[in-house]
């Protein structure tokens, strides 16, 4: 008996074999994944994998979807090491097989053809690589990151993004010497209309910053958040995200992604 | 090989095997439904209920640890009154065992909840007296033998039919003196351990991992604390359900062999959606490779030195 029944929303758990795994100049790393499946059943960019990560971590750890083909059963996920487990996950070797469990959470909601403005800070960037590839519409990227040395994925998002991307870093080596949310105001005020909206990713105090902008020239945002996580499917309840109804929401089952307006900034 | 039997009883619950969902780990199994029917596992202990829906404590509510994590979640439930209206109708669709897992501030709420959960047939309720929000303060209700007690006396007389079974708290010197207590209020099974009280500190900003500072230790590190407990307070001669650090068939039998009729998985729920499935497969193997009939047979059949 199966109370879940729409196919294109099925978590599954599969042994996905790595096909590629290399380090970027910026240090983190891109890895490619035989999907079993998985790739066939993301219903939206900024989705996640649950991955475990070896036999010493008790929990898995979740991961953005990069960007997917369903026709080629490929996921690829692009992460930083933070810890013994994302230092795990960096040194599989191509052929070996992870266990993961997904695809998991609400991904950016996107209407087909339309032109989003997309915003990302460090490693929240490469979920929104999957919105500009996958969203069929002509976006725009603000990319920031805390040095030159730190940028990542600029070739192929200049390649999926016909709006262009502008870049921002913390130290001036690249770009706009300053934080993302600057650029957003400036793209918001000198293309009055042209975006559906914001989708963004990347620290929380960005987000804020973004979130406000987009308030005040009224364009809708939609955040994609992080926590600490455990099981991943919305059972747990440790994830949570403090709401503007003054409850919490779930980053692994309501979220990752939510409106921007959902969420309690302050809290 | 022959197979032997799965079922077992717990309070005079028939459970087709000895594998239940730890409350707090499983939700009201509506997620984990997604992955096998839920009518493979002997029952499911519904997350934490309270008189009121609660939100729960801020984030972040999870730390790992070595072969553990640290939780502080807060009781996040929406209400019994909603889990009446909406989770139990959906538990009901299935064939399992149905145990409902309940926290108040005072005896009389405990009894009141007892009451309610009775009249809606639920087939057992479990205690939680190590709820960090009560009357008496911390964790009093389960480290004080006279409070348990009470809280027991109150919640038997409002359960009518429905058997009690007391959450037994390890944070505690003597577990035998409040499992006695409660046996002696009328408990009709015990369940053990709840978490142990831990704590993370990240050394780079010197900040607790847990916005709460503190939290429940659960997972493989503390399998040991239960087993040795479960065996402790198995002289008190209730049913025992036995948790803490199940994640396979030997860990399960372990608590097993000390004494408990069934055992919850908890922890390892959050890492493979399937884990009471394979509990239950290595269970029903470690039977089988010892010829046992029945896997009730391992219940207390430990050799002590």
């Amino acid at each position: 008996m199966t109370v879940w029944g729409m196919v294109w929303m099925q978590i599954l758990e599969r042994q996905c074999k790595v096909l590629e795994l290399t380090q970027l100049g910026c240090g983190d790393w891109t890895m490619t994944l035989e999907s079993q499946g998985l790739a066939e059943q993301v219903a939206a960019p900024g989705q996640f994998l649950h991955l475990k990560c070896g036999p010493g971590q008790l929990l898995r750890r979740p991961i953005s979807i990069c960007n997917w083909s369903a026709r080629r059963d490929l996921i690829r996920l692009v992460f930083s090491v933070r810890g013994e487990g994302t230092a795990w996950l960096s040194q599989r070797q191509v052929g070996e097989s992870l266990d993961v469990l997904g695809p998991l959470g609400k991904g950016f909601s996107m209407k087909s053809g339309a032109s989003y403005l997309l915003v990302g800070g460090g490693i929240g960037v490469p979920p929104l690589l999957g919105c500009a590839v996958q969203g069929g519409g002509a976006c725009t990227a603000v990319l920031g990151f805390r040095s030159a040395r730190q940028a990542m994925l600029l070739e192929e998002f200049g390649q999926a993004c016909p709006g262009g991307v502008r870049l921002a870093t913390d130290d001036g080596s690249l770009g706009h010497h300053g934080f993302v949310d600057a650029l957003v105001a400036q793209e918001l005020e000198s293309h009055p209309g042209l975006y559906a909206g914001v989708l963004a990713c990347g620290p929380k105090p960005m987000l804020r910053a973004v979130a406000s902008v987009c308030a005040r020239y009224e364009v809708d945002c939609q955040v994609s958040l992080e926590e600490r996580m455990g099981c991943g499917v919305g059972a747990c309840l440790v994830c949570a995200c403090p709401t503007v109804d003054g409850g919490y929401a779930h980053v692994c089952k309501d979220g990752p992604v939510f409106p921007a307006q959902e969420v309690d900034w302050n809290a | 090989m022959h197979e032997p039997s799965m079922a077992v009883k717990l309070a005079g619950v028939e459970l087709k095997n000895p594998v239940v969902a730890a409350s707090g780990t499983f939700g009201f199994g509506r997620e984990y439904s997604q992955f096998y029917d839920l009518s493979e596992l002997g029952a499911i202990c519904v997350k934490g209920l309270t008189a009121a829906p609660r939100k729960g404590n801020p984030p972040p509510r999870i730390a790992e640890t070595p072969m553990g994590i640290l939780n502080s979640v807060g009781l996040q439930n929406p209400g019994i009154d909603a889990f009446l209206a909406q989770e139990l109708p959906f538990l009901r669709r299935y064939d399992v065992k149905v145990i409902a897992n309940l926290s108040g501030d005072t005896p009389e709420e405990y009894g009141q909840m007892c009451e309610k959960l009775s009249q809606a047939g639920v087939d057992l309720i479990e205690l939680n007296i190590s709820c960090p929000n009560v009357k008496a303060g911390g964790l009093a209700y389960g480290t004080r033998p006279d409070l348990a007690a009470e809280v027991t006396r109150v919640a038997k007389a409002h359960a009518g039919a429905t058997p009690v079974m007391v959450k037994l708290s390890p944070n505690v010197t003597d577990v035998v003196a409040i499992a006695q207590a409660v046996a002696d209020a009328g408990a009709d099974a015990l369940s053990l351990i709840n978490t142990l009280l831990g704590m993370r500190i990240d050394v780079a900003s010197r900040r607790p991992i847990l916005r709460r500072n503190t939290g429940g230790l659960s997972g493989p590190a503390v399998l040991p604390v239960a087993v040795r407990m479960v065996w402790e307070v198995s002289r008190v001669g209730l049913p025992i359900l036995g948790m803490g650090g199940v994640s396979d068939g030997d860990s399960a039998a372990q608590l097993m062999l000390a004494g408990a009729s069934a055992v919850a998985v908890g922890t390892a729920c959050l890492a493979d959606p399937y884990a009471p499935l394979q509990v239950r497969d290595g269970l029903r193997d470690i039977a089988a490779r010892q010829g046992l009939s029945s896997v009730a047979q391992l219940t207390g059949a430990i050799q002590p030195w």
